[in-house]
């Protein structure tokens, strides 16, 4: 298939929905889509509807703005006080709210915040103001991390020394395998994320079939993708089968970016540890740069402590932390819709566009 | 008649969470120039994207941007 018309189709449509009928399971299963993509097009397109009730869905943490602890942002605020640094970062990482404001509230005071779209975008800044500090506030999956990488050797191959990455990259098993060990949390089966996957390939989810017997498929994003998805799931639950199954290949190699994964190795290496929100501390789940670049490293360079602990959140009855592992969903917060909206977030989940809470608000069916 | 870019994804060049790691953006190459490809959406915004990552890219394929770089590019 080459046409979108083709993935709306309505006689695919229905043949998938019927499938999934077919599969319907006698007891509830809960199903994780990982990403906030998945998320996204589950409440954009309606898909809950087509789905018996013994079908659960349950949005996992592929937010990456979204786990992102309260002081680790307060850390990228902690730079913008600094007269000669210009602070960059993404346009959703603008309005995430630490304890004392966002950047974007930081850039309304004064302070030399700008948004970039890409980390090259802040290297070209770091160009023009050689009497400056431009620091690049790095966040996100194996899908931006790339880009970080490629944006640091560019920095050392073009000798410019006023750029540097605070940063926050988060690699995605880690905390699949810690939604699978939490105990409060039995998810049955996933939908892998897509575009992870084209940089990481399939590979990387083997230890989930392998070791938790739960079965994982790979999806894109058009509703015919999500609904075949889903019912490869129900049939391989049906079947008592745990594979890894891509059903995204024609984007998703089954080895993934070969070039990006050894850009991100030469440049990143694991961390020790590092804290999600509302997950805790998860061991190798997130990067740091390895010692032969820290020169544009903004932790080594600005002396920020390099792990930090979630004290409190932004406000006491937000549910994030739930909310974030799937413990909870977005209504049953008493800020969703009321306190905490896309204008007025409290929480990131409700920053970002694919933020669970976002989503659910966006498209919500009264 | 050329392959639709909507059915890589939703996003635009324009309309994207950036950091999201389901924020890659499909986009059609228009010119080559070295490791720099200029790009269209399927919204017509324009952006460069480096092509580090991708090899022997071509005018006219489906490549999966983030964050100003192509990360994969989709079956022909």
């Amino acid at each position: 298939m080459k046409f979108v018309d083709e993935f709306r189709n309505p006689e695919l449509i229905r043949q998938a929905v019927a499938e999934i009928a077919a599969l319907a399971p006698s007891e509830t299963v809960r199903i994780m889509e990982v990403c906030g993509g998945h998320t996204h097009s589950i409440h954009r397109f309606g898909l809950r509807q087509f789905l018996p009730d013994t079908v659960e869905l349950i949005h996992g943490p592929g937010c990456p703005v979204c786990v992102l602890p309260m002081s680790r942002i307060d850390d990228g605020l902690s730079l913008t006080e600094r007269p000669e640094v210009i602070m960059t970062a993404f346009g959703d990482m603008m309005r995430v709210p630490g304890h004392g404001g966002s950047l974007l509230e930081r850039k309304a005071r004064g302070a030399d915040v700008r948004m970039v779209y890409s980390p090259l975008d802040a290297l070209k800044i770091a160009r023009d103001n050689p009497d400056r500090e431009v620091v690049f506030f790095g966040i996100g999956f194996e899908t931006t991390t790339p880009s970080s990488a490629l944006t640091v050797m560019r920095a050392k191959a073009e000798g410019i020394g006023n750029f540097s990455l605070f940063c926050n990259h988060i690699v995605l098993p880690p905390a699949l395998k810690s939604v699978l060990d939490a105990p409060d949390l039995r998810i049955d089966a996933f939908i892998g994320p897509g575009h992870v996957s084209t940089v990481i390939g399939a590979r990387p989810y083997d230890f989930i079939a392998r070791e938790y017997a739960r079965p994982v498929v790979i999806s894109g994003f058009e509703p015919l993708d999500m609904l075949q998805t889903i019912a490869l799931l129900l049939k391989q639950l049906r079947e008592g089968k745990a594979e890894v199954v891509n059903n995204y290949a024609r984007v998703v190699p089954e080895e993934g970016n070969p070039a990006a994964i050894k850009a991100m190795d030469k440049v990143f290496e694991l961390r020790d540890t590092f804290e999600w929100r509302g997950m805790g501390f998860i061991p190798h789940s997130a990067l740091k740069m390895r010692p032969e670049w820290a020169e544009w490293d903004a932790e080594i360079k600005f002396a920020i402590r390099p792990v930090t602990v979630e004290t409190h959140e932004a406000h006491a009855q937000a549910r994030c932390g739930e909310v974030v592992r799937g413990a909870a969903k977005p209504t049953d917060c008493p800020l969703y819709g009321t306190v905490c909206t896309p204008e007025h977030p409290v929480g990131a989940l409700m920053v970002s566009s694919e933020g669970a809470c976002a989503a659910y608000h966006q498209y919500r069916r009264e | 008649m050329p392959t639709d870019l909507a059915h890589y994804g939703s996003c635009t060049l324009n309309d994207t969470c950036p950091s999201c790691g389901e924020g890659a953006v499909p986009v059609r190459v228009l010119r080559c120039v070295g490791e720099v490809a200029e790009v269209e959406d399927q919204a017509g915004n324009r952006a460069e994207v480096a092509l580090d990552f991708v090899s022997g890219v071509s005018v006219g394929d489906v490549l999966l941007v983030q964050s100003g770089v192509a990360l994969g590019r989709a079956e022909a």
